[in-house]
């Protein structure tokens, strides 16, 4: 305890010194915290990403984008023996399918605008399982109830709210399709208005409906967790081989990201690590200087009784005091400064080509929705689908990485603090065994 | 044993770029408990050399030291740290107290390294002995002048109630008038205190004070003088 207190004492007993020390570690540690706050901020959008990428994939038709059931025909068979695989969790095939009503022969405009109205994305989708929407997401149940196991392959459907409401439906009323009269157990919203003015049918009640028997035009693949991705992508396509195309929702984009993150990680821990040795070399030159000049006092000390022990908790200690007051002054120095210069330079991070590339805004996304809506009869779907086919988990990665914010946090100063610690100890280390090696008859001669 | 301190054939040898330097040649003193003991010589002629090596702050090339019956040439670095801070005080020629710590602390010092408690009580009665006045008890080193500084350094070799006190030139540094208050002080202590004093110094006036005077030449002692009755 005593030589705790006098550890602490001695640290201000050239204040001049004490000052320069601590303003050439608190600038070393701030910087060191810099790197830290951004590895972090780093961190976390790697994590969003991560997360709002998924660990679903999707089998698809060989050479589709995915989409309106283009290129080949997908046979259910394909799924044959898939669920054994122990990554996966769960595998949905759906039935996407864009409808358009037959124009009544009087046709002008009215005849065009009752057509657009009853235009619909349908979803066949497997009881019990989540009201997939094209294009990424989900659709809750608002109103009524969802599909039974029982419903597969009846005349039930459940109805996006939006395309409820523009043609006077409610749960109950029933909704032509194909001639084919369905009944509306069902209200749906989703978090698009895509989502609002699809129409969702049972998987085999779809199957029987667009003449898909043994057919999907797409599966969903969930797997247990993101590490289990790849490999399973890479079991699938050897199971699978020539029958379709496996493709994560976005692996490519999850890919490019996450590369130039590593890039910035890699160097923002070089930069830590630097900062580090800095301050570690300032603390150590500094404790050097410090037993070199008391060397007739430490003999003293010897000579009056201070064991070893006490001698290196006293010089531990002033060393840790010196590294903690540089960590102080980084600290504030972080918080006035290099708070700042990290969130400038994880904006500049986050706006590189190489993020960006490829990933969708969501205002491009609802711009393609738009278009999709109001897009009127020519090639009314072509094109789009390829573009909502990645635009989702593209669309939410983009907006995570536009708000990055790097600040200081309770974790970043228990960080900073061990840092310090381990600074202080190992800085003050050698010097203080330097310190312990003198021997009391030699230092204390030179009267 | 009732010699506070035995050397017995203690040799010293220092070797400097291949010549060898023999600091002590075959030494043999006995110094009884309880008694104010002087060192006096030529410079060189190995006095502290000597002293260091009964307060085993240094170790002998050859030959045995006994202080209060310890073999001190057989103890590991530990034990002699230990039976160090246990039995002998050490005073310097230039009172060597730490700069940052007020006197009254100093004298705590070496009652800190020895875990006792109490040490603010200890502390201030060593002082007293000392006979360093009170209101001084909270100056620094730098504020304290060479005699008052001595007496701290006194008190702070007191403070753990050691048996041997070992004073290399304690006087050296200041004006006789002082100097022979600090040597009527150490010799005080040895009466009422019943330590045994051992000092070097270069005056002969201040040997002639002392009950047993060593006199050192070219690491040899030439010659001892008790003035015991
Ligand atoms: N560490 C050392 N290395 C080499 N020689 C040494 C060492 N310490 C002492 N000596 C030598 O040993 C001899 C005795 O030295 P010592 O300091 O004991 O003399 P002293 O009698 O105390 O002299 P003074 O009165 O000047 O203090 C000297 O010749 C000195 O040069
Ligand atoms: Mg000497």
């Amino acid at each position: 305890m005593h030589n705790l207190r006098r550890g602490f004492r001695n640290v201000w007993r050239s204040k001049v010194r004490t000052a320069i020390v601590a303003l050439l570690v608190g600038l070393a540690l701030s910087l060191g915290v810099t790197m830290m706050a951004l590895d972090s901020a780093v961190a976390d959008q790697l994590a969003g990403v991560e997360a709002s990428v998924g660990t679903e994939l999707e089998i698809r038709p060989v050479g589709s984008f995915g989409g309106f059931g283009r290129g080949e025909p997908l046979f259910m068979d394909v799924l044959n023996g898939l669920e054994d695989m122990p990554t996966i969790v769960e595998i949905s095939p759906v039935i996407v399918y864009q409808y358009m009503p037959k124009m009544s022969g009087l046709g002008g405009r009215e005849a065009i605008e009752e057509v657009m109205r009853q235009r619909m994305a349908v979803m066949g989708i497997v009881p019990e399982q989540p009201l997939r929407v094209f294009g990424g997401g989900v659709a809750e149940l608002t109103e009524g109830r969802l599909f039974t196991p029982e419903d597969n392959g009846s005349l039930v459907v459940i109805v996006g709210t939006e395309y409820a409401e523009q043609n006077d439906l409610v749960v109950g009323s029933m909704l032509l399709l194909d001639e084919t009269e369905y009944e509306i157990i069902g209200l749906a919203e989703g978090e698009h208005r895509f989502a609002n003015s699809t129409v969702f049918l049972p998987f085999q009640t779809a199957q029987l409906a667009f003449a898909m028997e043994d057919q999907m035009t797409q599966a969903y693949v969930t797997v247990d967790m993101l590490p289990n991705v790849e490999p399973t992508i890479a079991m699938l396509r050897d199971a699978i081989g020539e029958q379709a195309d496996v493709v994560s929702q976005a692996e490519a984009t999850l890919e490019r990201v996450a590369q130039s993150m590593d890039m910035v990680r890699g160097t923002t821990s070089v930069g830590l690590w630097l900062a580090i040795a800095t301050g570690g070399l300032v603390i150590f030159f500094t404790m050097l200087l410090t037993v070199r000049e008391r060397q007739k006092e430490i003999g003293v000390l010897k000579a009056i009784g201070s064991s070893n022990g006490d001698l290196l908790v006293g010089f531990a200690w002033e060393s840790v005091v010196l590294s903690v007051v540089g960590a102080v002054v980084g600290i504030i120095l972080f918080v006035t400064v290099g708070q700042f210069l990290a969130s400038r330079l994880m904006a500049n991070i986050v706006s590189t080509p190489a993020v960006t590339q490829g990933v969708v805004t969501p205002g491009a996304v609802e711009g393609v929705v738009g278009q999709i809506r109001g897009g009127g009869g020519r090639g009314l779907f072509s094109g789009a689908g390829s573009i909502a086919g990645f635009s989702m988990a593209g669309g939410s990665i983009s907006s995570q990485l536009g708000d990055v914010a790097v600040n200081f946090s309770a974790g970043l100063l228990a960080r900073l603090l061990a840092v310090a610690l381990g600074l202080g100890l190992l800085g003050g280390l050698l010097p203080a065994l330097y310190a312990l090696r003198l021997r009391p008859a030699e230092v204390l001669r030179n009267e | 044993m009732n010699n506070a301190i035995e050397l017995k054939n203690v040799s010293k040898l220092y070797s400097v770029k291949g010549n060898i330097v023999e600091a002590l040649q075959k030494v043999d003193l006995s110094i009884p408990s309880a008694v104010f003991a002087s060192i006096v010589g030529p410079s060189g002629s190995g006095k502290t050399t000597m002293l260091n090596i009964m307060g085993g702050l240094d170790r002998p090339s050859k030959g045995e030291i006994y202080l209060a019956g310890q073999p001190f040439h057989k103890l590991s670095e530990t034990e002699l740290v230990a039976h160090r801070r246990r039995l002998i005080g050490f005073v310097f020629q230039s009172y060597n107290l730490i700069p940052n710590l007020s006197a009254i602390e100093n004298v705590e010092l070496p009652l800190e390294f020895a875990r006792s408690g109490n040490t603010r009580q200890r502390a201030l009665a060593c002082l007293e002995m000392a006979e360093l006045p009170t209101s001084r008890h909270k100056h620094r080193p730098n504020q304290l002048s060479g005699g008052e500084q001595q007496r701290v350094a006194i008190a702070r070799a007191l403070a753990n109630d050691p048996a041997v006190i070992l004073a290399d030139e304690p006087t050296g540094n200041l004006d006789s008038k002082t100097g022979n208050q600090i040597i009527a002080l150490l010799k005080r202590l040895t009466e009422q205190e019943k330590k045994t004093v051992v000092i070097i110094t270069h005056s002969p006036s201040i040997a002639v004070e002392t009950m047993l005077t060593a006199e050192m030449l070219d690491g040899t002692i030439d010659r001892t003088v008790n003035r015991q009755k």
